[in-house]
């Protein structure tokens, strides 16, 4: 440099001037940076990268292992949900049914009992109008009984009674007699 | 042995007894009737009972009540008959050989008793015509006691022995409510 400085100084270095000494030496430098670099810097450099690529073809290969895990986990998991909901479905179809079942039980049941009950209340209306009508019965014929019997206190006279006993002895005599 | 039994045993020689007699049956009926009167008193009069009963009385001197008191109205042989249950110390059973020495002289006259109910007392013609009616029947003499109930409203009921005749029109009433409450 200080060479160029010199010659700069001077007045005769342009860039475009060819200067064999100085390329000469460029060219030393150079090849010799490049023998170093070619010798030292080269290989670790290729190290480097080819330490970088092996991280990066590693970091791939993680990559695809891990998404195949990760799509084998999500067939895996779409699988599984698929089977929860077919199994869900089934479960869900089978409480359906046995809810369904049930209701016809109880509905029958339910049924059965409104039928026994209509059919018990009928036979007590029955048996309660039997009654009434076998109590108004026997309290018309009891009334008329009783009717019938003042009616002959009052209108029985000795000679149709003693008419009355000599009928019921001559049954008795004839042997009719209850 | 049963007091029933004792009463028919002196019932009995009771019957032999006024058989004995005369042999027709007025003596029968004669005894039975004062056998009657006698089982009355004692029940009507409780002192003739205690008399009769009591320890302190002696027998002969029972015997001689019994002799003053009915002598002049009842044969000799029928006051011996009371001496003689009285001095057994059956005087308590009078009342059951009345009972038996009838039930005796019924079976002996071929006689039954028939309680006749009417509505009202039974004059003399009805009561005639319904023994007769009765004796006609039962094909046997009838002595028939009479008694009047307003319940049977009308007609009769006769009782004889356990079996009942009812023709009353409390019956005939009582048939026709059965027939008009079973409709048949």
């Amino acid at each position: 440099m200080p060479a160029l400085l010199l010659l700069v100084q001077e007045g005769e270095f342009t860039p475009f001037s060819i200067n064999t000494g100085l390329i000469f030496w460029t060219i030393v430098v150079f090849g010799v940076l490049l023998a170093l670099l070619w010798r030292f810097g080269w290989p670790a450099i290729l190290k480097t990268v080819e330490d970088r690529e092996r991280r990066i073809q590693q970091q791939l290969e993680e990559a695809e292992r891990a998404r195949a895990e990760a799509a084998r986990l999500l067939e895996e998991h779409k699988r599984t949900i698929a089977s929860a909901k077919a199994e869900a479905q089934e479960i869900l179809a089978r409480a359906k049914a046995v809810a369904d079942k049930e209701r016809e039980t109880l509905l029958a049941k339910a049924r059965q009992e409104y039928e026994q009950l209509l059919e018990r209340a009928r036979q007590e209306i029955g048996a309660e109008k039997e009654k009434a009508i076998e109590a108004l019965r026997r309290e018309a014929v009891d009334l008329s009984i009783a009717a019938a019997s003042k009616l002959l206190e009052a209108q029985l006279d000795s000679e149709t009674n003693r008419k009355l006993v000599m009928g019921y002895l001559a049954q008795l005599e004839a042997g009719r007699a209850p | 042995m049963k007091s029933t039994t004792i009463a028919r045993n002196y019932a009995e020689a009771l019957l032999l007894a006024a058989e004995a007699q005369d042999g027709k049956g007025g003596s029968v009926e004669q005894y039975g009737r004062l056998m009657d009167a006698v089982a009355g008193a004692l029940e009507a009069d409780e002192r003739i009972a205690v008399a009769l009963d009591s320890p302190r009385v002696a027998k002969a001197t029972k015997a001689a009540l019994l002799e003053r008191a009915l002598a002049d109205v009842t044969p000799p042989e029928f006051v011996r008959f009371l001496q003689a249950v009285v001095r057994r110390g059956r005087q308590g059973l009078l009342g059951e050989i009345a009972q038996e020495y009838q039930a005796l002289v019924d079976a002996k006259l071929d006689r039954v008793h028939a309680g006749v109910v009417l509505v009202e007392e039974p004059d003399a013609r009805l009561e005639k015509q319904i023994v007769e009616r009765l004796a006609a029947a039962l094909g046997k003499d009838v002595r028939a006691h009479f008694r009047a109930e307003r319940g049977i409203i009308g007609g009769v009921v006769v009782r004889v022995g356990d079996r009942v005749y009812d023709g009353s029109l409390k019956r005939r009433l009582a048939v026709l409510r059965r027939k008009m409450l079973t409709g048949e």
